[in-house]
């Protein structure tokens, strides 16, 4: 029985919260929490009609049952939250296995429950600060495992809610004191005046906030670079592809490379790009189209390679060597690096990427080059001497895996620096890499004179990338190649217009007249950054071909005229700031070429005139202030006084009509009278009344205010 | 300026998720630690502004009583919202503030004197009631207070009578106006004064006043606040409850203190007399000398 009467004490019921405002502001931050979460897909199909009914039946009992003593509740509630924790231990048990990021799932799910169960025991203030905080453990989840914008709709009205909460704990805590100053009678409880006064400060609050949170969201950090914590990996269906090993995309339609084998037909997707095939056509016209086809949670840019092809024949890149290694059932998969790659002595940190497909994509396993772990739940995987890996099935949209890169941290310097030539290269690299068909003179001749003065590979690169900045355009409206035609000749001294592919391949080209190692590789650029999601959203039109240059002890490095990647040791952890303002230039209407002109003009003017308003404000203000502070004081004790004696002050009412409806015993008219000639003389006269006056006014309103 | 627990609990938090944040590379944490910290921000520096805007001036009643409560006309102007105050000195309870106005507390004066400035204590954590910013303010009283002290029942000291000349000492006693206790004739020997002519004329009969017995004699009550400073209050209190017993019994007081000004000696007529007269006494010096020949009754702070 002790024990009854200790628990009893123990879980006495605080005093219980009055206020519906601040219950409902409560209820609608960890309803938007709760259904941010669930919209993540984090809880089991069973979970979420019981958030959507459970938290607002919770809530709903709590506010009913607020001043009953609790303790059956509670015992149920705490009974079920450690059945709660019980199933998560079971899901964990199950899923864990150094994956901590499977266990994401049941935890989401333990704080879902955990908040619909809460919500049954929610008397007093305090238990809603709680249940408001714990919200934030769902939004922090939700967070963590929201790919998607549309997350933000959510977390806009959890913010919202979560500011108007605390704003109206806090003046439910005071509104336990008595007031210094009893309020007037009520207009009304629907009086739109009196709800306005009331909701004005919330609503400036928590715009204040807002703006606060937002001037505070452009300079903190950007989201940090994922950690092997937990790599995501999920595959989504997986249809095999009918060669093992081999290369199938789909939305290429009768361009299938796997489509000789399964008879499948069907026109080219409009996402589909044609370098994710065994060959590389470039009489080929037309690019894909703004699908989004990936995100990419990773914290760096950098291009997010498939393949690469090595023999030119003039008109087509191939891949000249397709015999494939597989590695089987490992997790992760550890990926052997090429045969060149062993000579590499610049090793860099590695970058976490996670690549979330929202298209089919081909069975190709992108990642920044060079990939050194691969996350992925399936038997075996395929890899290529180039380093591209080949899943055996189809990636789908939903399809989700890891691959932790290694990017030797090189710089400028660094590749300047690296010695021209292989001691001893692999067999076959070189004649692989400089491999050219009989190349038209003049291109030989135009890549030995525009990088004569060029001591190093790197400054050649450089020169070479600068003279096709200067003398070619990039469009995608470009000409059919003619037929028989060189596509670098025609490119070069014919069109000089031409797209990635055209650019990529004279450069590659021309590199290995000069018998520089190159070759072409193909991929995604990095696409735009998504500011609050933290991810890469890549389109279809964000699939790219670019050169890859080799330099002895540092490796493949990507050139690229057209596209701006940094190099790794050069390149930074985004900032927040210009990721906002790039993503929403991206979603604003074209910009007259005049506007920022204009804007820039006009800043320094509408600055001004704030400046200029504020100040002739506050001066005014101040004034008032000063000239309110004796005389609006005697007004207000006058009012005061007056109610005491059962006669509010109207609004229509002047300060005489008002006293000469007075009646007290106290004080006989004439005195009241005399002392609203003063107080009228000072606030209206503009002429400062003497000492006396006020105190006769004072005594007036002390003997009023007493009753005698 | 003074953290509550739930503005620690949300610093460790913020600090977790942008921890996270680092680790996960999630942009919505990004968003939310922003949030997170506006809010922090907003919570520790709009109170200190709140508070800056608060004006306050205080009216004081014309006397009080040390210990017991007395109403003070507080009036709030600027940016008199959601906040609390208090009267810290002399102590009274919180009340909150809505905004610009004027109230009534109640404080309790603690010691005996003239007040002639309070202490107001205000605090803020407005808009989120995590940090709280704490101003004291110094408020003049446009009209001082003056503080008496509390009477006090107890053991009277000793009536000293320094009557020297009784001749003197009675010239000294002034008689109490007369009281009439009724009329009754005429018996040789009744003094002509006493004689009713307005009866005697309704009665046809010589008619007297029967006088009430003899006349009060004023009491002389030296008040002597040299010493320890709360004997002093023990002594004023006790006075003050001696003057106010006397003037219950119609005994005229005569009191000798000293003040600011120097040593007073002077009737009191009524207990807001006493008060005031003991307010503004001071333990500076020694109190005034009554007359040779008084009544006197000596309250002192010290042994001496």
């Amino acid at each position: 029985m002790r024990f009854v009467e200790l628990l009893k004490r123990a879980n006495a019921n605080p005093p219980a919260e009055e206020s519906i405002a601040l219950r409902v502001s409560v209820f609608v931050a960890v309803m938007a929490a709760a259904l941010g979460l669930v919209s993540q897909g984090a809880a089991a199909e069973a979970l979420a009609p019981a958030v959507l009914l459970g938290i607002p039946a919770g809530y709903v009992c709590s506010h009913m049952a607020r001043h009953r003593p609790g303790y059956l509740r509670k015992a149920v509630v705490a009974l079920l939250a450690a059945l709660a924790l019980a199933h998560f231990f079971s899901a964990a048990a199950e899923v864990g296995r150094g994956n901590l990021t499977e266990l994401r799932i049941p935890l989401a799910e333990l704080f879902l429950m955990v908040q619909v169960l809460h919500s049954f025991d929610l008397p007093a203030r305090r238990d809603l600060l709680f249940s408001l905080l714990s919200s934030l453990a769902l939004v922090l989840v939700g967070g963590v495992l929201s790919t998607s914008p549309s997350f933000g709709a959510y977390l806009a009205v959890w913010a919202v809610a979560g500011v108007v909460s605390m704003l109206l704990a806090h003046r439910s805590q005071l509104g336990e004191l008595p007031p210094l100053v009893a309020s007037p009678a009520s207009s009304g409880a629907g009086d739109p005046r009196s709800i306005w006064r009331s909701a004005r400060p919330v609503a400036a609050t928590t715009a204040l906030a807002l703006v606060t949170a937002a001037g505070t969201f452009m300079v903190v950090p950007a989201a940090g670079s994922p950690r092997l914590l937990g790599a995501p990996a999920t595959v989504a269906s997986g249809a095999a592809v009918p060669f093992a090993g081999g290369l199938s995309n789909p939305s290429l339609g009768a361009g299938d490379p796997a489509l000789s084998s399964t008879g499948r037909t069907g026109g080219r997707a409009s996402f589909g790009y044609f370098g994710f095939a065994r060959s590389l056509d470039l009489s080929a016209r037309g690019r894909p189209d703004n699908s989004p086809v990936m995100r990419v949670r990773a914290s760096r840019p950098d291009f997010w390679r498939g393949q690469s092809f090595d023999q030119w024949d003039g008109r087509h890149w191939k891949i000249s060597d397709e015999k494939t290694a597989v590695v089987r059932n490992q997790a992760p998969f550890e990926l052997p690096p090429p045969p060149e790659d062993k000579f590499v002595q610049y090793l860099g940190t590695p970058l976490v990427q996670t690549f979330y497909l929202q298209r089919p994509q081909p069975n190709v396993i992108f990642s920044a080059y060079k990939g050194d772990l691969l996350f992925l739940p399936t038997e075996a995987v395929f890899t290529l001497s180039d380093g591209t890996v080949r899943t055996g099935f189809e990636l789908d949209a939903g399809t989700v895996y890891t691959v932790v890169s290694r990017r030797p941290r090189v710089t400028e310097d660094v590749l300047r620096g690296a010695p021209s030539e292989l001691t001893a290269p692999p067999p076959d690299f070189l004649s692989r890499y400089t491999q050219l068909p009989s190349v038209p003179s003049r291109v030989r001749e135009l890549a030995a004179e525009v990088t004569a003065g060029s001591p190093t590979v790197y400054d050649k690169v450089r020169a070479l990338e600068r003279w096709m900045g200067d003398n070619t355009t990039y469009t995608l409206d470009i000409p059919p190649l003619p037929e028989g035609a060189d596509a670098v000749e025609q490119f070069l001294f014919a069109d000089r217009r031409g797209f990635c592919e055209q650019i990529a391949t004279s450069l590659v080209v021309m590199l290995r007249s000069l018998g520089i190692p190159a070759r072409l590789g193909v991929g995604y650029t990095p696409g735009e950054r998504d500011p609050f999601t933290g991810l890469y959203q890549v389109r279809a039109r964000n699939a790219h071909a670019w050169a890859e240059v080799y330099f002895p002890n540092v490796g493949w490095q990507v050139f690229d005229p057209t596209a701006e990647v940094p190099l790794a040791g050069e390149s930074a952890a985004p900032a927040t700031a210009p990721d906002v303002l790039s993503f929403l230039s991206g979603r604003l209407p074209d910009i007259p070429r005049w506007a920022p002109v204009a804007t820039l003009a006009t800043v320094p003017v509408v600055l001004a005139g704030i400046i200029a308003t504020a100040a002739r404000e506050w001066r005014r203000r101040r004034r008032r202030i000063r000239s309110r502070s004796w005389a609006a004081a005697c007004i207000e004790r006058l009012e005061a006084a007056g109610a005491k004696h059962g006669r509010r002050m109207e609004r229509w009412e002047t300060m005489s009509e008002y006293v000469a409806a007075l009646s007290s015993p106290a004080v006989a008219q004439p005195r009241l009278r005399s002392a609203v000639a003063v107080l009228e003389a000072e606030q209206f006269s503009g002429r400062p009344v003497d000492e006396e006056q006020r105190r006769q006014v004072e005594r007036v309103l002390e003997d009023l205010a007493a009753g005698k | 300026m003074a953290l509550t627990r739930p503005f620690a609990v949300l610093v460790g938090m913020t600090l977790a998720i942008h921890v996270i944040s680092r680790t996960t590379g999630s942009g919505w944490l990004v968003v939310v630690v922003s949030g997170l910290g506006a809010v922090l921000s907003l919570s520790t520096f709009l109170p200190g502004l709140a508070l800056g805007g608060i004006r306050v001036s205080v009216q004081a009643p014309a006397d009080a009583v040390a210990g017991r409560p007395a109403s003070f006309s507080v009036t709030a102007v600027g940016r008199a919202r959601a906040g609390k105050l208090r009267l810290a000195a002399p102590s009274g309870d919180w009340v909150r503030l809505d905004g610009p106005g004027t109230g009534q507390l109640t404080a309790r004066p603690a010691r005996r004197g003239i007040v002639d400035h309070v202490d107001v204590e205000l605090r803020s954590a407005a808009p989120f009631g995590l940090v709280w910013w704490r101003r004291r303010l110094r408020v003049p009283l446009e009209r001082p207070m003056e503080v008496g002290p509390a009477p006090l029942d107890g053991p009277s000291p000793p009536i000293v009578d320094t009557g020297m000349d009784p001749a003197a000492g009675a010239a000294l006693a002034q008689p109490s106006p007369e009281m009439v206790r009724g009329l009754r004739d005429y018996v040789p020997g009744d003094p002509r004064r006493l004689v009713s002519w307005a009866a005697t004329a309704r009665h046809g009969r010589l008619i007297v006043k029967d006088l009430e017995g003899p006349a009060n004699t004023q009491l002389t009550l030296v008040v002597d606040l040299r010493g320890d400073e709360t004997a002093a209050e023990v002594a004023a209190s006790q006075a003050a409850g001696l003057a106010v017993a006397a003037l219950a019994q119609g005994t005229p007081v005569l009191m000798a203190t000293a003040e600011a000004r120097g040593p007073v000696l002077g009737q009191v007529m009524s207990p807001l007399q006493v008060s005031r007269r003991l307010a503004r006494a001071t333990a500076d010096g020694p109190p005034a000398v009554p007359e040779p020949g008084a009544r006197v009754q000596i309250v002192r702070a010290g042994g001496r």
